[in-house]
């Protein structure tokens, strides 16, 4: 066997060494997408928690106004002495969207404030004509959506 | 045919055909590596962006609800920080207050207005987190503190 020869025989044949850099490239690359997705991934999953959590101080706050409006209300309406008579007139002139139930010695205030297409932050505050002021709700929750909407169009079994 | 003996048809200077491919084939693999290391190197990027925004915005969810019990932003500082942090009080009208936070690789920003109603004091807060001089996060939260219309002392 002359030189030439033994160097042919020997060790890789040709074609392996490119099969395995094939190979190794397309390991590293599956690797690469991975990190890439799951970085990427974990980048909007924090964007969406971000965007959410200023949507609810937004809501948060907007409720809070609402709130700070009833109170300066309840407070003028109780200097006048005739709160379970006029708070109801007054805050229905003054504020939009908020619904006022009668309770013993007061009135409970219910509003929602959108947070976004999916949830709503729905607030219940109870003034009382002794000028406290408490809250019994203050609690994220769905969108209460029209029933015929939000099911399934199945067939009900009707032609 | 000058090609042919190049790759080893020839007998006066043979290349074998095995070097050839593993040149070729390296060729290949660097240029790969470096598109590869390029993509892993923007996907290590990504990541610590993403960490230090998860940072934030706890950071920023925590400070937000201690205001919104105590309409003071040092107290507030002091709850989401821990202990011993000295934080000036923004001023009232619209003043702002900058913290150096994470060893100072990134700065907080503290932007507070109160309004004193009829009945209480309803105070705005915005927190805006910044590193490189560029705006990571931002968040507005308020307070309301019923205090019989008494501003605070």
């Amino acid at each position: 066997m002359n030189k030439k020869d033994r160097l042919n025989t020997s060790g890789l044949g040709v074609g392996y060494v490119s099969v395995m850099i094939i190979f190794a490239v397309i390991c590293l690359t599956i690797f690469a997408v991975f990190s890439f997705s799951a970085a990427s991934s974990s980048d909007g999953f924090n964007k969406r928690s971000g965007d959410y959590l200023k949507q609810y101080y937004a809501a948060d706050s907007a409720a809070k106004s609402k709130l700070a409006q009833l109170d300066g209300i309840a407070k003028i309406v109780m200097e006048t002495g005739f709160f379970e008579d006029e708070f109801e007139d007054a805050v229905s002139e003054q504020l939009a969207g908020v619904a006022l139930n009668r309770i013993a010695d007061g009135f409970s205030a219910v509003w929602t404030e959108k947070i976004n297409d999916r949830q709503e932050l729905f607030v219940t505050v109870n003034f009382t004509s002794g000028g406290d002021c408490e809250i019994i709700r203050w609690q994220t929750g769905a969108v209460s959506e029209d029933s015929s909407e939000s099911h399934l169009g199945v067939w009900d079994g009707s032609f | 045919m000058s090609a042919l003996k190049a790759f080893g048809g020839g007998k006066r200077r043979p290349i074998n055909l095995f070097f050839a491919e593993i040149i070729i084939a390296l060729l290949f693999f660097s240029i790969s590596g470096a598109v590869i290391i390029k993509v892993f190197a923007t996907a290590d990027m990504k990541s610590q962006q993403s960490a230090r925004l998860e940072r934030v915005i706890i950071l920023a969810q925590s400070i937000a609800e201690a205001y919104s019990d105590s309409g003071n932003f040092s107290r507030a500082a002091e709850l989401a920080f821990g202990g011993g942090l000295v934080v000036g009080e923004p001023a009232a009208d619209g003043g702002e207050v900058t913290l150096s936070i994470e060893n100072g690789s990134m700065y907080l920003t503290a932007r507070e207005s109160r309004e004193f109603t009829g009945a209480g004091e309803i105070s705005s807060l915005t927190l805006t987190f910044t590193a490189n001089g560029e705006e990571i996060y931002s968040l507005d939260c308020s307070a309301y503190i019923r205090n019989g219309g008494e501003p605070d002392e």
